[in-house]
């Protein structure tokens, strides 16, 4: 069985609240989960701090447009 | 007239320098709006000559745009502009930390708020909601302008005979429960180690279930329920700061007012939860407790954390969870339903709640309450609401069970009616939702609007009084998906707003995910879904269709012929048992825990 | 006291590292240091490019000008001493002591005027010498420091003869010959002198645009032997100028107020057009303020944006070869990337009088 990841269309979000100082704070974390999850080309697509934390939404691309994609070669393979 | 330069410094782009030109001159300055195109070096030529008050520039960032504005910046600086003239930004992406580096005097990002660029013009603080500013603000009194005069003389009638025949059939009567709530006032009266409090703690296991003995004396404790650390503890105080430049929901005027729930099992997690309810822009919050505490005769003390859904009633816990609360926030401990009915709003009331939450009705049948004990229960927690001078809301829930809206009205209005004529200030919730009786109904098949304007407008043909529909507004619309869980609540509170609700209780959008708490980022997601809706909607509002009016008035014909089923019935607990406010057909059975526990006081 | 300000040309072009290998020798040599930024220094990432950026570590001892909202942000412990009289977006500028050693965020007086007073209540506290870090491309607040460490490299231009010709053009503009203040002349208003000494003052005090520079060259009826001009300047708008003025100005002398009046406006390299042009012309060109430029740092590194990724990454020039080449252009300055071993001597060419001074431990 394939891994999952190739299955994936393009990319996977993870939508998550970091307890933080500031905006920056959280930007570092959100990368440092991404490489925390081995999540390869991740960047923030949403970031909004207010006083205590900041609510983020994390995406790594799995497959950009373009590429070789895992889930038609899988396919093919099937 | 002070003079403002407004600089788009893009090539293209000089939408939002149009925007606060035409703001700024409504507000009494001279705003001059230099052209799309325009370089540092022209608008600092201009400034030479204006001598400004402020220079606003207008552009999204981008990594060679920074060393443009930080151009302008310099230039402003070597022109020697800086003592006389405040410099601001605005745009996509710039953040504080952004402009700070650039050598901005103000930054603005996201919508326009003309106070916050008129203050910096000014030169004078942005009244933001900081610590001092949420002890400034006041706290704002849902009940206040409302005369609670009935409209409906035949409902106030036949509520009056309900409430009369209930005031009546209480007298003599006494529970655990109430003598638990005298006794734990005589406890806070009290010194702490002092030998009467040791001797009243005595008399308070006295009236409790083994199980609460056993954890007083013996240590035992319930399932999933730990001691809080004291190195957690000490580091709360760092999330217990009032946020600065919290988010408001409402876009224009200042109701409904916003509640959310918590009560997530551990009070340091609530605190949490508050912080980040009160920076998308709640007003207000409610506590939860487990249900099984319901269902116990007697509560826990000290400061305890619950693995399971719902935060351990305790005084050391209320004490906490306020120290995370601003001073501006509403909070309603809920005490409605339970064997501990009369004792939470004691508690309640020492730990600074603004509200309680009582309803016979419903605890007496979805709570699981004897409804004997919890008639004898409420009304003596409606006097402690007067005497404490604290309004108490109504959750009008029993609908979720399949009971019909007139009803459950039937039972808010006698609720209100008791409340009243014990001195308190009642508050019905009527709710907004997607009930079982609606789906099999068939009212809701083409919107969701009629059935609830039916709803929230039918209290204004009754009595004037707040209304505030909850707990949560939208109740079973929520699915798992988290858009479409936050939309829905959206549109629920948008709705509530149009219809004139003072307060409304929202919903995350984990409301309908069953497998575990709810999570932080799901409470920031309705909030900013409801800001967004009431963006979106400002002044205007919804419409109905001609099924609006015809579902207010059966309901309405339905609450008045449901009381005087009630009324002639003569007997309000009667009432209950026999299923005149909900029956076993409805989906409602009354309540069995705590039966045979009130008893007879000698005269 | 001495105050070293730490410019550049653009972002990432290695201020920061700069100042913190002149804060690593000063700290070895047993100087007691003050702290400030312009911008927003001392953050784990960048603002814009989310690439690592590095972190101020203080000793215990230094005094810092911070704004209030970050005393706490690094891992120092921070004693506030008074709140100066500037604000920033983080609130107001105040003075701090590094108590416990750590990292600092710096956010500092944003212009001259703060940054003046910010110096002159570190000196009053017995700093020896003070650093200043810069932000971005700005150079303005600088003015009111002793010296200058310029910054420059692949952030600017991936070019290295385009970064070389830049900085040249800086250096030119640095060294300027400068003029003694004049006593007789209104600071607020462009003067002409004429060759019997007697002087004319005109309306305005900078020229930022080609229109500026014909409205003024239309006041100018007759040859003068000096244009004084008090404000800020694009190099367009004087080049406009003494096309238009030929006749008038050749020979004669421009006298601007300061260096950084200069520097502030666009691509100084355009500046060297306007040196070619007056020297053809005869016309001298002086200042009545400068600073010394003391070395240049060169930073081969620079943030690329990749579509690949939608993110920044680092992407690097020929290090060698960029040293060399601005080396070549700045004859008589040193020029040094600070990366490079061993660690070149930043404190020495600041010529900061070190002996017979009595330090704290």
């Amino acid at each position: 069985m394939g891994s999952a990841r190739a299955q994936v269309a393009d990319a996977i979000d993870i939508e998550t609240f970091f307890i933080c100082r500031n905006a920056e704070d959280a930007r570092r974390l959100a990368l440092q989960l991404a490489e925390e999850l081995n999540l390869t080309d991740a960047s923030i697509v949403f970031l909004e701090y207010v006083g205590i934390g900041a609510r983020v939404r994390l995406r790594s691309y799995v497959h950009r447009p373009g590429e070789h994609y895992g889930w038609l070669e899988n396919r093919a393979e099937v | 007239m002070k003079t403002v330069i407004l600089a788009p410094l893009d090539p293209v782009h000089d939408n939002a320098v149009k925007l606060l030109q035409r703001k700024l001159t409504e507000a009494g300055y001279r705003a001059l709006a230099l052209p799309p195109g325009v370089t540092a070096e022209e608008v600092i030529e201009r400034a030479l000559a204006e001598t400004p008050s402020a220079i606003l520039v207008s552009r999204t960032l981008g990594y060679q745009v920074a060393e443009t504005l930080s151009g302008l910046v310099d230039l402003a600086d070597a022109a020697g502009l800086r003592p006389h003239t405040r410099l601001g930004v605005g745009g996509m992406a710039v953040t504080r930390e952004i402009g700070a580096e650039l050598g901005f005097d103000g930054v603005f990002s996201g919508d326009l708020d003309l106070a916050a660029v008129v203050a910096f013009i000014e030169n004078r603080p942005i009244e933001r909601n900081t610590a001092a500013a949420s002890a400034a603000r006041p706290k704002p009194d849902l009940t206040a302008g409302y005369s609670y005069h009935f409209k409906d003389p035949m409902i106030e009638a036949l509520l009056d005979e309900i409430t009369s025949q209930l005031l009546s059939w209480v007298k003599g009567k006494s529970s655990p429960g109430i003598r638990r709530a005298q006794i734990r006032e005589a406890m806070l009266a009290e010194p702490t180690d002092s030998a009467e409090k040791s001797r009243l703690q005595e008399h308070y296991l006295q009236q409790c279930d083994t199980e609460i003995r056993a954890f007083y004396q013996a240590g035992n404790m319930p399932e999933g329920v730990r001691w809080l650390d004291r190195s957690e503890m000490e580091r709360l105080p760092s999330l217990t700061a009032a946020v600065a430049a919290a988010n408001s929901v409402r876009h224009i005027g200042d109701r409904p007012l916003i509640f959310t729930q918590y009560g997530t099992g551990c009070p340091l997690m609530d605190a949490v939860h508050i912080k980040v309810a009160e920076a998308w822009g709640a007003d207000g919050l409610l506590h939860f407790d487990p249900s099984w505490g319901a269902q116990r005769e007697g509560l826990l003390d000290g400061l305890l954390s619950h693995e399971h859904d719902g935060t351990i009633l305790t005084l050391d816990n209320l004490r906490l969870i306020k120290t995370a609360l601003a001073p501006h926030l509403l909070w309603n401990v809920r005490g409605h339903r339970g064997l501990n009915t009369p004792e939470t709003q004691v508690l309640a009331q020492a730990a600074g709640a603004d509200l309680l939450k009582i309803n016979i009705p419903y605890g007496a049948t979805g709570g699981g309450t004897d409804p004997v004990r919890l008639a004898v229960d409420g009304v003596y927690s409606l006097r402690l609401a007067a005497r404490f001078g604290l309004p108490f809301d109504i959750p009008g829930n029993d609908e979720l069970s399949g009971v019909p809206p007139h009803k459950t009205f039937a039972g808010l209005l006698v609720m209100t009616m008791l409340g009243l004529k014990l001195g308190a200030r009642p508050i019905p919730k009527p709710l907004m939702c997607y009930s079982p009786y609606m789906m099999v109904e068939g009212c809701m098949e083409d919107n969701f609007i009629d059935m609830n304007a039916a709803k929230l407008r039918v209290w204004s043909e009754i009595i004037d009084a707040p209304i505030w529909p909850g707990e949560p507004v939208g109740f079973m619309t929520h699915t798992p998906d988290r858009v479409q869980s936050a939309m829905t609540t959206a549109a629920h509170v948008a709705l509530a707003k149009d219809l004139g609700a003072s307060a409304v209780t929202m919903a995350s959008s984990d409301e309908a995910y069953s497998k575990g708490p709810i999570s932080a980022q799901a409470r920031v997601d309705t909030l900013r879904a409801a800001r967004e809706m009431l963006r979106f909607m400002g002044s205007a509002g919804f419409s109905t269709t001609p099924a609006a009016e015809r579902l207010q008035a059966q309901l309405h014909e339905g609450i008045r012929h449901q009381l005087e089923i009630i009324a002639k019935r003569g007997d309000f607990v009667a009432a209950i048992y026999e299923g005149l406010l909900g029956s076993p057909e409805d989906g409602l059975h009354p309540g069995r825990t705590g039966r045979g526990t009130v008893q007879e006081q000698a005269a | 006291m001495i105050a070293i300000g730490f410019a550049g040309t653009a972002k990432n072009t290695g201020k920061t590292t700069a100042a913190l290998t002149v804060l690593e020798q000063a700290q070895r040599a047993g100087l007691r240091l003050g702290l400030t930024s312009i911008g927003y220094d001392g953050e784990a990432l960048d603002h814009i490019t989310g690439l690592p950026k590095p972190r101020y570590l203080a000793p215990a001892g230094t005094l810092v000008t911070t704004a209030h909202d970050v005393l706490d942000s690094g891992t120092a412990k921070l004693q506030l001493i008074e709140t100066l009289d500037s604000s920033t977006l983080f609130g107001p500028v105040v003075l701090a002591k590094v108590e416990q050693p750590g990292s600092l965020v710096l956010v500092g007086p944003n212009h001259k005027a703060g940054l003046r007073s910010a110096l002159q209540r570190l000196e009053e506290l017995g700093v020896d010498l003070a650093l200043v870090d810069g932000a971005l491309n700005r150079l303005a607040p600088m003015s009111v420091c002793d010296g200058l460490i310029l910054s420059t490299g692949a952030a600017y231009d991936q070019r290295i003869p385009v970064i070389a010709d830049h900085a040249y053009a800086l250096y030119r503009l640095f060294r300027l010959p400068v003029l003694p203040p004049a006593a007789d002349i209104q600071d607020e208003n462009f003067v002409l002198t004429y060759s019997g000494g007697k002087t004319k003052t005109l309306p305005g005090t900078s020229l930022l645009t080609k229109e500026a520079a014909r409205d003024l060259c239309q006041l100018i009826s007759t040859p003068v032997s000096c244009l004084e001009i008090p404000g800020v300047c694009a190099p367009d708008a004087i080049l406009d100028l003494i096309e238009c003025g030929l006749s008038q100005l050749a020979g004669g002398q421009l006298v601007f107020r300061s260096a950084l009046n200069l520097a502030a406006s666009k691509d100084a390299r355009t500046w060297l057009k306007v040196f070619n042009r007056a020297l053809s012309l005869g016309i001298k060109i002086f200042v009545r303020e400068s600073i010394p430029l003391r070395c240049v740092t060169v930073n081969p590194i620079f943030p690329e944006f990749t579509t690949r990724s939608g993110q920044y990454q680092y992407g690097r020039v020929d290090a060698d070869k960029l040293i060399e080449v601005v080396t070549t252009r700045l004859s008589d300055i040193p020029v040094v990337n600070v990366m490079d071993k061993p660690q070149p001597d930043l404190l020495g060419w600041l010529e900061i009088p070190i002996k017979g001074k009595n330090h704290e431990p």
